[in-house]
């Protein structure tokens, strides 16, 4: 049997279920009908192969059809031959053994598969809630600070059954560890559809020695300042200010958890954001985002990135300078200013290998969902 | 089959092709008038057209390129008469997103040609070092040689560099589908031929001799010598971090690449290495031999891609003469310094033309109704009561009438 009857018995095995490797696959010894066309690349093959290791069962046609006809989207390794079939020329890149193929290539390719299903996706019919008209003197407080922070504690507060008004309008700023707060604002502008790799980010602003402006608090203390005037400026410092808060609204409230993506889906999130950026108009990929990555997405939750060694001290640095500047300030502190220098354990980089399963497990679950 | 043809020029990058796109975006009504299409309303519309396609990352640009690859395509369908698109990365397609380009584009109903200008690889591998160098990228031109000869082409650079140089595969991608005599193929002359030889055969090639075109080029990709390539690798060592990729474009790209060090041109030029040279001959060897055995259309001639004999010593960029950094850097301080005093004297000029509207305003403002107004917003803007009150009339009233 030559390679290329043995290759498509291969794709024939994996369209069926089959998830055995390139290398350990035998083909059977009944005669086969070839395929029809290019016969598809290493990588695409591998991508179905693993599809249906993450399904446990085997992938629609549908679906397998679309995985063995992409190209993955910028910039990598072009369609790579299998190795051991043989297509007749000498040029073009050197065939691969799918089992050997980088994960990071995979899950280029997973990401352009995901991208063109939102692209096409139809997010469900969002419920209309009635508008609530909002009088102004019904405004008595703002919640400013990292967006996954101050989301819980407006959620606390809400949950909490705090009735706006009747007092003297406050800016809360409410912050944890900066560390923290870093890389909530990183994963917060991933859900915008941001494509910057943590390391990078977090490198780009050490290397100017500035803090991105939704981290720099006192700046954002100022700003507010300058609108209410600085006695109705408070900040509230800790890992749990919900409680805080609402005792300075006169609203008893609990601690809220702070959710968000998981490192994992956040580079899920990354990867499909940098196909997005090219396949759909701005406006039309946030809500392809918000209504229906971010859901798929959500179950995946976990901590933030942690902060990498090398950044640590200059982290540490702009911790100390910005608590030291919120005291000089005057503005209302609440919790130890130590708390900003704090190390918040966070998590490690997730491995290629988790991100791309992830990525396939988001894209069987979309499969069903976006048509 | 249609009577439409079109024309679909994939790459490569450095043969001239900024040239070609300049001519034919700048002629394209005239072009029109005489039945060919170049179908673009700016001139990197088939950039933008082949990043869609490629789905390609390009520093943000891409934002710009959402369906530009089924607007392009839906224009050349609609045109009776011929049509051309032309854009080098297109090169780099892979062969699913060929098909798919080749498809839209009309085939096979629409006769489509391609057409791949092709350079040899002594000269493109320097430039496409050189290339980098103006991308931003700081790998210094040994390790950049080390990486193109890898052989399992694993690094992100070896296989974007072998994606639109290597002429046998991305005609085995592109030309999969069509008739090889369908398939032109226009050689770059050897160094020291006579000018405008180019220019006679791709004109030959889009059909445009004997046409009245203005051929004045307002953009080139021109080349640099080996310390000016240096310097600027330096340079984005040091700016890379502190220029967004809106500002690198024009200041250094443009204006200190192409406007001031490409006028270097008796610095030493970029080569290669012996070693490096005796392996990219018998590599072009083997090229010219697949393509002549291919049957394709060749406008030129294939021995074009054979390299011809070096003609000067081999100048390292990674080792160069100091002092010709330092001249190609004064020559680049001199351009900055005269850029920032032309924008101090617009700024200066602004400014006075701010200072008179201005001026203008406060007559206006002067008046004593107006005076009247300002005092009650004013005295209201520090009572709370008053603050909540105008807040509820700028709502009402559906716009932004707060000052500045």
């Amino acid at each position: 049997m030559s390679g290329t009857q043995r290759a498509w018995a291969w794709v024939a095995h994996l369209r069926a279920g089959g998830t055995l490797p390139w290398h350990a696959f035998e083909a059977p010894s009944e005669p086969l009908v070839p395929g029809t066309g290019r016969l598809p690349g290493a990588a695409q093959l591998e991508v179905l192969r693993r599809l249906t290791l993450v399904a446990g069962e085997p992938v629609d046609d549908r679906l397998a059809d679309a995985v063995l006809a992409a190209s993955a989207p910028g910039r990598g390794q072009p369609d790579l031959a299998l190795t051991g079939v043989g297509d007749g020329t000498e040029f073009g890149p050197p065939p691969a053994d799918p089992l050997l193929i980088d994960p990071a290539e995979l899950l280029r390719l997973a990401a352009g598969l995901l991208g063109d299903r939102l692209a096409v996706a139809r997010p469900p019919d969002r419920a209309l809630s009635p508008r609530r008209f909002r009088v102004p003197w019904r405004d008595d407080h703002r919640i400013v600070g990292p967006p996954a922070l101050a989301d819980s504690v407006r959620a606390a507060l809400d949950e909490a059954g705090h009735r706006r008004g009747r007092r003297t309008p406050l800016v809360v700023l409410v912050a944890d560890s900066l560390d923290a707060l870093l890389a909530d604002i990183h994963r917060w502008r991933l859900t915008q559809g941001a494509t910057p790799r943590w390391e990078w980010w977090l490198g780009h602003w050490a290397r100017r020695n500035a803090l991105p402006p939704r981290a720099d608090l006192l700046a954002i203390a100022h700003r507010w300042a300058d609108r209410v005037g600085a006695d109705r400026v408070h900040v509230v410092l800790g890992p749990t200010p919900a409680p805080v808060v609402g005792e300075l609204l006169g609203t008893p409230t609990a601690h809220a958890s702070v959710d968000g993506l998981s490192p994992a889906a956040c580079e899920v999130l990354r990867s499909v954001n940098a196909v997005l950026r090219i396949a759909t108009p701005l406006e039309e990929s946030q809500r392809l985002r918000d209504e229906v990555l971010l859901p798929a997405l959500a179950p995946y939750a976990g901590r933030v990135r942690a902060v990498p060694r090398r950044h640590r001290d200059w982290v540490t640095a702009r911790a100390a300078d910005l608590g030291a500047g919120l005291l000089e300030a005057g503005y209302a502190v609440h919790g130890d200013p130590a708390v900003l220098e704090a190390e918040t354990a966070g998590a490690a980089a997730p491995t290629a290998d988790e991100v791309l399963d992830l990525a396939l497990r988001t894209l069987l679950d979309l499969k069903e969902g976006a048509r | 089959m249609s009577a439409n043809r079109v024309l679909l020029h994939v790459g490569t990058p450095k043969t001239g092709t900024s040239y070609l796109q300049d001519v034919l975006f700048r002629n394209r009504e005239r072009l029109a008038r005489q039945g060919i299409l170049y179908p673009a309303e700016r001139f990197d519309a088939h950039f933008l057209a082949a990043l869609d396609l490629m789905r390609l990352p390009w520093g943000g640009l891409e934002t710009e390129a959402v369906g530009a690859w089924d607007d392009l395509a839906t224009r050349v369908r609609e045109w009776q008469g011929t049509a051309i698109v032309s854009h080098e990365i297109l090169a780099n397609a892979t062969g699913a997103k060929a098909a798919r380009a080749l498809t839209s584009l009309g085939h096979p109903e629409t006769e489509v040609h391609l057409v791949l200008s092709v350079r040899d690889l002594v000269r493109q591998i320097p430039a496409e070092w050189q290339e980098n160098v103006k991308h931003r990228r700081t790998l210094g031109y040994a390790a950049f040689l080390e990486r193109i000869r890898d052989p399992d082409r694993a690094s992100k650079l070896a296989a974007w560099f072998w994606g639109v140089q290597e002429v046998p595969d991305i005609l085995n991608r592109w030309g999969a589908m069509l008739d090889p005599a369908h398939v032109h193929l226009v050689t770059v002359p050897a160094p020291g031929s006579e000018p405008g030889l180019l220019w006679e055969r791709f004109s030959h090639t889009f059909g445009l001799t004997g046409l009245d075109l203005d051929l004045e080029a307002e953009r080139a990709n021109p080349s640099l010598g080996a310390p000016e390539t240096e310097l600027l690798r330096r340079l984005n060592k040091r700016v890379n971090d502190v220029l967004d990729p809106a500002d690198y474009r024009p200041l250094v790209r443009e204006l200190l690449a192409h406007q001031t060090l490409s006028r270097r041109t008796r610095s030493p030029r970029l080569s290669l290495p012996d070693d490096v040279r005796a392996w990219a001959e018998e590599l072009s060897a083997t090229w010219v031999e697949a393509l002549r055995a291919a049957g394709y259309d060749v406008v030129g001639d294939l021995d074009d891609l054979l390299p011809t004999p070096a003609t000067a010593p081999f100048s390292d960029p990674d080792r160069p003469r100091e002092r010709l950094v330092n001249r190609a850097a004064l020559d680049a301080v001199v351009v900055l310094l005269r850029d920032n005093a032309r924008q101090r004297a617009e700024l200066d000029a602004l400014r006075a033309e701010r200072d008179e509207l201005g001026a203008a305003l406060e007559r206006a403002y002067l008046r004593p109704s107006y005076r009247a107004r300002e005092k009650v917003v004013r005295s209201a803007e520090r009572r709370g009561v008053g603050r909540r009150m105008l807040g509820l009339y700028r709502r009402l009233r559906g716009r932004n009438s707060r000052p500045a």
